[in-house]
């Protein structure tokens, strides 16, 4: 086997050193140096694009919030409008319903009071009409003059016993 | 104002498909790094199992050679041959033993000893000789 | 096969049309003479394969990464490629403090990828078929190991020898058995790179010459063989590759991290 000749193995070690060292020098100055920079401009440049994305969209984000609380507060403002409004209308309305049930009350209460007194008015004309009458009646039928007294005590009994 | 925008037809994209694609790219820059170490972890499957006989040879050669130094320099004959080719043996069959091991976490494991590197930074970095010596 | 070297050399290559011996294609042969004192330095076939992955590596990197653009031509990509895969390999197998050595390792992988491809080619010579060349990338990665390990730990770096929560009584056994673990790396890492691209050489070499002597009508059979094996060559020359830029990762990372 040429493998195991050692005739060639100085040769071989010494060129070995030689282009090991120059490979080295390539792989080291150059190679890994260059695509050390590439590959960190690379990564630099996406984590920025995505940095910006998730900025923009984070502002978005607050955009969209500030208009929600915004509408939110203009809801609840317009809300407390209706709610004042519909309290002093029923407010008034209160006031106005009030008005009106003492007006008719009063209202009620004299024309009660009038019917009273007409009643009792009329009550009484009643009484001395019947007296009247009564008395007349008696000076026809007994030919006797009642007293007038005993005639009003016997309609004001008759008229109690008749209720 | 219409003429500035590149389409005008097509309507912008709404905000949740630009945050869908936005968390989406964050997170494949996250997995990227752990793709590697599995994809890694397939090649050094591969290549253990081309490891296990070289690794028995070289043992007894290792045990031979270093047997037949001392027993020529000794004048002992068989002993030091004998007890360093079973050593060698007992090395290689234990190395191998090491490698099947290696081969169930497919991960960095020497000498039984578990190898915290496995959290790699995101970013390649150069080279660098900042911390000791 | 190759006692008749050195001076029967250039006879053997005047009939080398003829010569198909399986072990041929692994011959030296001095191409520029070049005697220093009593060593024999001569620029050999085997040195203008070197010559040749020195070159290939500057033309792919310096050519590739000339621009250096963000989006990347085909080739760049190939570097980046190359140059990511061992980045990461060091940085799973030595950590982060190991991208020192990241030029290194990439060197070691370079030259024993493109020495085991290149020698796939019809004709050329594979530098990594000889024992001597990778005895001698395995004992300078051991050494160098080795003495980093020492430079970093002193003399704690024996404890290497002694893994962790080994009971008293076999611990001096143990010690013996990891001394010659030791030992055995540079020999098998060595090992295993001369005796995968010498094995797999040596079949498609006989198998090429079956297709020769079996003629037009069963020569397919060893021409079908032949292609399937080149296929499986390509496979083990990058693992072999990948295997000992690994392995040197391994033995770095003892000597930098050690328990």
């Amino acid at each position: 086997m040429p493998q195991f000749d050692p005739s060639s193995f100085p040769s071989q070690i010494f060129w070995l050193v030689v282009s090991f060292i120059a490979l080295y020098l390539v792989v080291s100055r150059i190679a890994v140096p260059r695509i050390a920079e590439v590959l960190e401009q690379r990564h630099r440049l996406v984590q920025d694009d995505i940095d910006r994305a998730a900025a923009l969209k984070a502002e978005t984000d607050a955009a969209i919030a500030s208009y929600e609380q915004a509408m939110a507060e203009a809801r609840a403002q317009a809300q407390d409008h209706v709610r004042s409004i519909t309290a002093d209308v029923k407010a008034i309305a209160d006031k106005k319903t009030a008005e009106v049930v003492a007006a008719v009350t009063e209202q009620i209460t004299s024309a009660e009071a009038r019917i009273a007194k007409a009643r009792s008015d009329a009550l009484d004309g009643m009484k001395q009409l019947a007296a009247d009458s009564a008395r007349d009646v008696v000076a026809k039928l007994a030919a006797i003059t009642p007293e007038a007294g005993k005639v009003d005590a016997a309609v004001a009994s008759a008229l109690k016993e008749a209720r | 104002m219409t003429d500035r925008e590149p389409t005008p037809s097509r309507p912008p994209p709404s905000l949740e498909d630009v945050s869908a694609r936005l968390a989406a790219a964050q997170a494949r820059k996250a997995q990227e790094t752990a793709a590697d170490s599995r994809r890694k972890g397939k090649a050094e499957g591969i290549s253990i199992g081309m490891r296990v006989g070289i690794e028995l040879l070289a043992s007894v050669l290792v045990g031979g050679g270093l047997g037949w130094f001392f027993d020529d320099k000794l004048g002992t004959s068989p002993i030091f041959l004998l007890a360093l080719v079973s050593l060698g043996f007992t090395a290689g069959v234990l190395n191998v033993i090491r490698l099947t091991k290696r081969m169930d976490l497919a991960q960095g494991i020497v000498h039984g000893k578990a190898n915290d590197n496995s959290q790699r930074p995101k970013a390649p970095e150069k080279p660098s000789d900042d911390d000791d010596e | 096969m190759a006692e008749e070297h050195g001076a029967e050399t250039h006879g053997e290559a005047e009939h080398g049309a003829e010569n198909h011996g399986p072990m041929h294609q692994f011959e030296i042969k001095p191409l520029i003479d070049f005697h220093v004192g009593k060593y024999d330095l001569s620029y050999t076939n085997s040195s203008l394969m070197m010559t040749f992955v020195v070159m290939l590596t500057f033309l792919l990197f310096a050519g590739a990464t000339r621009k250096r653009t963000m989006v990347p031509s085909r080739w760049q990509s190939l570097a980046e490629i190359l140059y990511e895969f061992n980045a990461t390999m060091v940085k799973d197998n030595i950590g982060k403090q190991g991208l020192k050595y990241l030029p290194f390792v990439f060197t070691l992988f370079l030259f024993v990828l493109l020495s085991n491809v290149l020698g796939l080619m019809p004709y050329s010579f594979t530098i990594t078929s000889h024992i001597v060349v990778t005895a001698s990338l395995a004992l300078a990665i051991w050494i160098g190991a080795t003495v980093i390990g020492f430079a970093r730990h002193g003399f704690h770096y024996f404890s290497l020898l002694l893994p962790k929560g080994t009971p008293m009584a076999v611990a001096p056994f143990l010690v013996l058995i990891e001394t010659m673990s030791y030992f055995i790396r540079p020999v098998s890492l060595s090992l295993r790179l001369f005796a995968n691209m010498m094995a797999g050489h040596v079949l498609l070499k006989v198998l090429a010459g079956f297709i020769v002597t079996l003629g037009l009508l069963f020569g397919w059979i060893p021409l079908v063989a032949v292609f399937g094996i080149t296929l499986l060559e390509i496979m083990v020359a990058l693992i072999q590759a990948y295997v000992f830029a690994l392995l040197t990762c391994i033995y770095l990372n003892d000597a930098v991290n050690l328990h």
